[in-house]
């Protein structure tokens, strides 16, 4: 079981978690997908078990992505962060960084672009 | 004409001729007629003191910033200072000539004004009127109209202050544009994210299905358009944040010259293959200015291309620099110890020969989405007036359908935060 990497995939958008777990559930890496609509329920889900890689929304209601990265990484370091956002802002992308975000890739992003980075970070 | 009425223009006549004597001498002993060598005997303590008295408020009449202007019952003016004279382009004794009425640039709003003067105890207050100056242009003034009464309490004339209220509601005018844009950009903020969302969700899905079909079919091809399309309307989308929210600028101390001749090499083809000239006059000794050189000389590439669009037939562009200054804009709150809280700023006006622009769509034209041109986002001119808004400068524009327009950027030559 240890060598099944696990995947969160966290955003309100349902159409881009869909898509996301469509494509992550089909790449060459034994990996488990699961997906959260909210920030909070994103929570949840890390506290039943370890990711490896989230992929989580910025805006969303309730808690929001920035603050979701921060806790991942004060409980869990090693798990990796990307963010995914429709802002395009400077400033938000430099507070994701010094938050220890892996990667922060604004919307409409390319699939393939997100998921060879993932793979990579899985490997 | 009464008598009285007579009387008190006697009396005035006398003290503007003291006064005009008093501009051009200024020694305090020549005042009223005394000559110091010939007859100081003849000088009374009393003569002294009203002496001292009528120099402290001639200083104050002829140096206050307003105008003031006195006229008798009839209207016909019969005191000015000196700032009225300045404000309207009269000199004192053309202005002496005139009755009031002639002041207004409107009758019947003059008459209004008037008639209340004529009510016991009325006084009007910082009214916005507007002038006639010398030429027949107009001036929007701050009026205050208030009753002179002679020793026995009966109403003997008119003393009306005013200020130029020019700059006042240009600044008023920019600050309710820039509001204006803030509110839109914010508002175009909150739009283009909540597109961008679903135009994720479409390109990740048109993806998916591309993935799964060989590049030689049609479906594989429209896929793919669909996914070019997504790309093209978030190309637009980051424009829109462009304008929304600009990068904040990197402020530093640049020549204006080397700005605008680096623009000018950049747009050199597009001047020769529209046959334009182009031409710049800069006054000797400007100071540098404070901004983002990348964001300014945006502005300036946007400036120029309107202006280039603006003459299809060919024309001039002619540049103008010069150093002004001006009171301090909102939005650059620089460390002055200037106390009339005007700060120099770097004048830049790029004047155009081409059509112009009409009158009623004036004030839209910074307004983003707002455009003339065919194939125009109109976001040009909001893009430049909230990147020079950013940078603590100020845009404005004057323009003549037929006679080409002129934009006239301020840029601060001081440190602002």
């Amino acid at each position: 079981m240890d060598d099944i990497k696990r995947l969160l995939i966290v955003d309100d958008e349902e159409t881009l978690t869909f898509s996301l777990y469509q494509t992550f559930i089909n790449v060459p890496v034994e990996c488990e997908v699961l997906t959260a609509s909210s920030g909070e329920e994103a929570l949840a889900r890390l506290q039943e078990g370890h990711f490896d890689v989230v992929i989580t929304d910025i805006a969303m209601p309730g808690l929001n992505g920035i603050d979701l990265l921060s806790m991942i990484k004060s409980r869990t370091p090693d798990t990796k962060v990307i963010l995914i956002t429709a802002y395009g802002s400077d400033e938000r992308e430099e507070l994701a960084y010094q938050k220890g975000a892996e990667k922060y890739i604004e919307k409409p992003f390319d699939l393939h672009e997100i998921r060879d980075l993932v793979v990579n970070l899985l490997s | 004409m009464t008598s009285k009425i007579k009387k008190q223009k006697q009396i005035f006549s006398l003290l503007n001729n003291r006064f005009a004597n008093l501009l051009e001498v200024n020694d305090p002993d020549t005042a009223f007629g005394y000559k110091k060598a010939e007859a100081s005997s003849e000088i009374s303590e009393q003569n002294l003191l009203i002496n001292k008295v009528y120099n402290f408020y001639k200083s104050i009449i002829q140096n206050m910033n307003s105008g003031l202007i006195a006229a008798d019952l009839e209207g016909d003016i019969n005191f000015v200072n000196q700032p009225a004279g300045k404000m309207l382009d009269y000199s004192r004794e053309d202005l002496l000539q005139k009755n009031i009425y002639d002041l207004f640039s409107d009758d019947e709003e003059s008459q209004k004004c008037l008639r209340l003067l004529f009510l016991p105890g009325k006084k009007i207050d910082d009214k916005e009127v507007k002038f006639k100056k010398k030429d027949n242009s107009k001036i929007l003034v701050g009026l205050n109209i208030s009753s002179i009464h002679d020793e026995n309490n009966n109403f003997d004339g008119i003393v009306m202050l005013f200020r130029d209220l020019t700059e006042i509601r240009e600044l008023k005018l920019q600050v309710e544009r820039m509001e204006r844009l803030a509110l839109l950009g914010e508002l175009s903020a909150g739009i283009a994210h909540e597109i961008r969302n679903p135009l994720a969700g479409i390109k990740a899905s048109a993806q998916i299905l591309q993935d799964g079909v060989d590049n030689d079919k049609l479906q594989h091809q429209i896929v793919d358009r669909i996914v070019r399309e997504v790309d093209k309307a978030n190309r637009l989308l980051k424009e829109f944040f462009k304008f929304a929210k600009p990068t904040r600028p990197n402020l530093k101390f640049h020549d204006i010259e080397l700005i605008i001749e680096g623009v000018h090499l950049l747009l050199k083809s597009n001047f020769q293959s529209k046959n334009i000239e182009f031409k710049t006059e800069y006054e000797t000794g400007l100071p540098q200015i404070f901004v983002d050189d990348t964001q300014i000389e945006q502005v300036i590439i946007n400036l120029f291309l309107n202006g280039i669009d603006a003459m299809q037939k060919g024309g001039k562009l002619k540049i103008k620099v010069y150093k002004k200054e001006l009171s301090v804009l909102e939005n650059a709150r620089g460390s002055s110890g200037n106390p009339n809280g005007k700060l120099d700023y770097v004048i830049l006006q790029i004047i155009d020969s081409g059509k112009g622009i009409d009158k009623k769509n004036l004030e839209k034209i910074f307004n983003p989405f707002y455009t003339t041109k065919v194939d125009g986002l109109g976001l040009g001119l909001s893009i430049c007036s909230r990147l020079t808004q950013e940078n603590g400068g100020k845009i404005d524009v004057h323009t003549e359908v037929g006679n080409g327009t002129t934009f006239t950027l301020a840029l601060p030559a001081f440190v602002h935060n």
